[in-house]
């Protein structure tokens, strides 16, 4: 739109003028702005507040110092935050991490219709998560549900999925095995595809079964992108926040409360901004590692 | 033939045969898996309040019923317009309340009055749904009780009621074996609105005819519903309903999105072919890209903060501003435009094009395939997303699908039918996004699949 309207009085005016040194300022301005205002003031404000006992109403309220961090720091909720997010995160690894890569690596293998087998895929993760997470919640339910009535049959249960401290976490984990993972099987599928047809050809003609091509071939070959996508889906685990706070909000007794969550309970339902942003302070420590490795290594492997 | 030639050129391994049937049928297991919770929301969006509460569970929901009376005033005395309108909605809420769970999907009542008809009214499952609890909250029900309820009926158009005065209505006979030809009983439901109608004393009609056929459309009573049955749930008597969350998601999404497009594509435009000095170049990259290793979770709480302090807290620009910092898009658009043959550009300069023009007329019809990518890229977090609008739309005239379907599910008398029927609209934008854009997703999940 603007760009129109700026093109316009490029042709009545003599086009000269608008070559300048700040041309590039002009381009660049907008997403300056926005940058500093929505991701390093907000940043800059994250290290300030987590130093004060932060008012809202009249910040920012008296200077603490460490105080904040090391209210939080000792205290069993947050450890416990601190354990069961990295349950969750080892949970989310063993129970989803290597489906995509087995559905991609099946996906290889089909000729016939496998366009419309990567479509099918993809329709779970059409769904917003929110709304899986809720489907599940529905299947979930002690009295109505779907998955006791079918587990009934084969004599198990009943259980209380989201309500028994020892399988909630599980129970929101579950979802994920088959609702979310769409877009990554269509990363490694292509992964597979990059790897030239003659050399699988030879490799057959070497003698090498399925397995052998699977370890020896394909999965090398696919170690960059499995690698990138881990480091991504680490990430994500530990941050995991929305199926959980759709799901048991944290409970039964805190069995599920993540650090991300507990971020928000001490924010928004305690109002204890400044240990809050502390909290946030140790995640962006955390996480921002993890990140700064991952871009590292695939500027690494880009060149 | 070809198909066959090229078989023959391939080298053959044994047990071939064998991948591919387990390629197959495990390829094809893993799809059904994920597919049943889908089609159990599709089910549960199309059942009524009983089957959605059957157990065993039933995949199939039962047709709904409309049922239609038809009341004989003759031989009583005349009386207004009102009284019969009174006597048609006790005719139809009344016993509807008491069975409220049963597959109903509309109740008609017809007057006639010496061989007249002198009314007809109607009442349909979205409307009694959205009007149960003011109308008919227990089912503690008394002929007084219509009086203060009839206004409310009226004023939001709960039911309809056509008056065709007492004189002048259309001929209608009563055909001599209608009531008989209802069966008497417990079983069906015009049955039970029978032994209604005849115990309790409380419609004037005398019965004349009862039917009950299916009607189909009311399967998709939850979507027809859903809005109005939102609204008329909805705490603050704000009036909003899911209409306008949906379009609040729209606006937030297409938003995001063209800010994305415009700012990132500026941006990356002058990164590439605007700035000259090598230094100034990698410090801009990394200024935007550095961003990438903030997490969203360690930005909720300032970032909550900032938008307080610009007094954007509980509006759309608050949730959809943020977006327009997205160092990944930046990114792209940098690597696309490096992509771009520098001489046509410079052609252009040399001729005496601005570079904003440049950038309009050259620079972005050619790069088409990157925006649609980014766009595309965009849509789907952008439509799902959860805990920032959580943190931001503190009032329902705010609130964004994800939102809204949550609290629903939040809500003491959450009906799961409305729920998942919102679930099954709010998938219909991104299911359209990608059936007709499948191939940009393929691409850019080449594109941005390295950088996560």
């Amino acid at each position: 739109m603007q760009a129109s309207v700026v093109t316009e009085a490029v042709r009545a005016k003599p086009a000269r003028r608008l070559h300048g040194w700040w041309m590039p300022i002009a381009f660049l301005l907008p997403s300056l702005v926005s940058f500093a205002l929505f991701k390093y003031y907000p940043l800059f404000k994250l290290f300030y507040m987590s130093f004060f006992a932060y008012q809202v109403a009249s910040p920012p309220g008296d200077f603490v110092g460490f105080h904040n961090y090391a209210e939080f720091l000792g205290t069993d909720s947050f450890m416990l935050a601190l354990r069961n997010t990295f349950v969750f995160a080892l949970l989310f690894l063993a129970m989803t991490f290597w489906v995509p890569i087995v559905q991609a690596l099946l996906l290889g293998e089909i000729g016939r219709g496998n366009s419309t087998f990567r479509f099918l895929y993809q329709i779970p993760s059409i769904v917003p998560y929110v709304v899986t997470v809720l489907i599940w919640k529905w299947m979930y339910n002690p009295d109505f549900g779907l998955l006791n009535y079918y587990l009934g049959k084969l004599g198990l249960g009943p259980y209380l999925w989201l309500n028994n401290i020892h399988m909630t976490k599980f129970a929101i984990v579950l979802p994920s095995l088959v609702a979310t993972q769409g877009i990554s099987i269509l990363l490694y599928y292509s992964a597979i595809r990059g790897i030239p047809q003659d050399m699988l050809e030879a490799a057959k003609v070497d003698g090498a079964g399925p397995w052998k091509r699977i370890t020896a071939l394909l999965v090398p070959n696919m170690r960059f992108i499995i690698f990138i996508q881990f480091v991504g889906f680490m990430t994500g685990a530990l941050l995991i926040f929305d199926p959980i706070y759709v799901m048991t909000q944290g409970g039964p007794a805190e069995s599920t409360t993540t650090v991300s969550l507990h971020i928000y309970n001490t924010a928004f339902y305690q109002y204890r901004f400044g240990v809050s942003a502390a909290i946030s302070v140790v995640m962006f420590a955390i996480t921002g590692l993890i990140t700064y490795a991952q871009l590292r290594l695939s500027k690494s492997a880009d060149g | 033939m070809k198909v066959e030639k090229m078989k023959q050129n391939r080298i053959r391994e044994t047990g071939e045969r064998t991948i591919k049937l387990v390629s197959y049928s495990l390829t094809i297991l893993f799809v059904l898996v994920s597919l049943i919770p889908l089609a159990w929301m599709v089910s549960s969006s199309l059942k009524d309040d009983k089957a959605i509460r059957a157990y065993p569970p039933q995949w199939l929901p039962s047709l709904p019923r409309s049922i239609q009376v038809t009341l004989d005033y003759t031989g009583m005395d005349e009386a207004a317009s009102e009284f019969y309108e009174k006597d048609a909605m006790k005719a139809m809420w009344y016993p509807w309340v008491l069975n409220k769970l049963e597959g109903i999907g509309e109740v008609k009542v017809r007057g006639i009055k010496d061989g007249r008809l002198i009314y007809s009214a109607r009442t349909t499952k979205p409307n009694f749904l959205a009007g149960q609890t003011r109308v008919v909250p227990t089912s503690i029900l008394s002929d007084r009780m219509m009086d203060s309820k009839l206004p409310i009926i009226r004023d939001k158009k709960l039911s309809s009621f056509q008056w065709y005065g007492l004189a002048r209505g259309p001929d209608e006979r009563p055909s001599p074996d209608a009531a008989a030809s209802a069966a008497v009983g417990e079983e069906t439901l015009s049955g039970r609105f029978l032994t209604f109608y005849a115990s309790k004393g409380l419609v004037q009609g005398k019965v004349a005819a009862i039917a009950e056929t299916p009607k189909l459309l009311s399967l998709f009573d939850s979507f027809l519903g859903l809005n109005k049955l939102t609204q008329s749930s909805s705490q603050e008597g704000s009036g909003s309903g899911f209409g306008r969350w949906f379009a609040n998601s729209v606006t937030v999404t297409l938003g995001s999105i063209a800010s994305q497009l415009f700012f990132g594509g500026l941006a990356g435009y002058a990164i590439s072919h605007l700035v000259h000095s090598r230094r100034l170049k990698t410090m801009l990259l990394m200024f935007f890209t550095a961003t990438l290793m903030i997490s969203d979770t360690s930005m909720m709480l300032p970032l909550y903060v900032t938008i307080n302090e610009l007094h954007l807290m509980d509006t759309l620009w608050g949730i959809i501003l943020p977006h327009t910092a997205w160092g990944i898009v930046v990114f792209l658009f940098k690597g696309f435009f490096d992509q771009l043959p520098k001489e046509l550009l410079q052609a252009a300069k040399v001729d005496g094009a601005a570079d904003f023009r440049i950038f309009y007329q050259i620079a972005a019809p050619m790069s088409i395939p990157i925006f649609t990518v980014v766009g595309v890229m965009t849509f789907l977090p952008v439509w799902n997303e959860f805990m920032w609008p959580l943190v931001v739309a503190k009032s329902q005239d705010n609130w964004t699908v994800t939102l809204a379907l949550n609290n629903i599910s939040l809500s003491k008398n959450a009906s799961q039918n409305l729920l998942m029927a919102g679930g099954v609209i709010s998938m219909i934008p991104l299911l359209l996004v990608f059936l007709t854009s499948q191939k940009y997703i393929e691409k850019g999940v080449s594109f941005t699949g390295v950088k996560g």
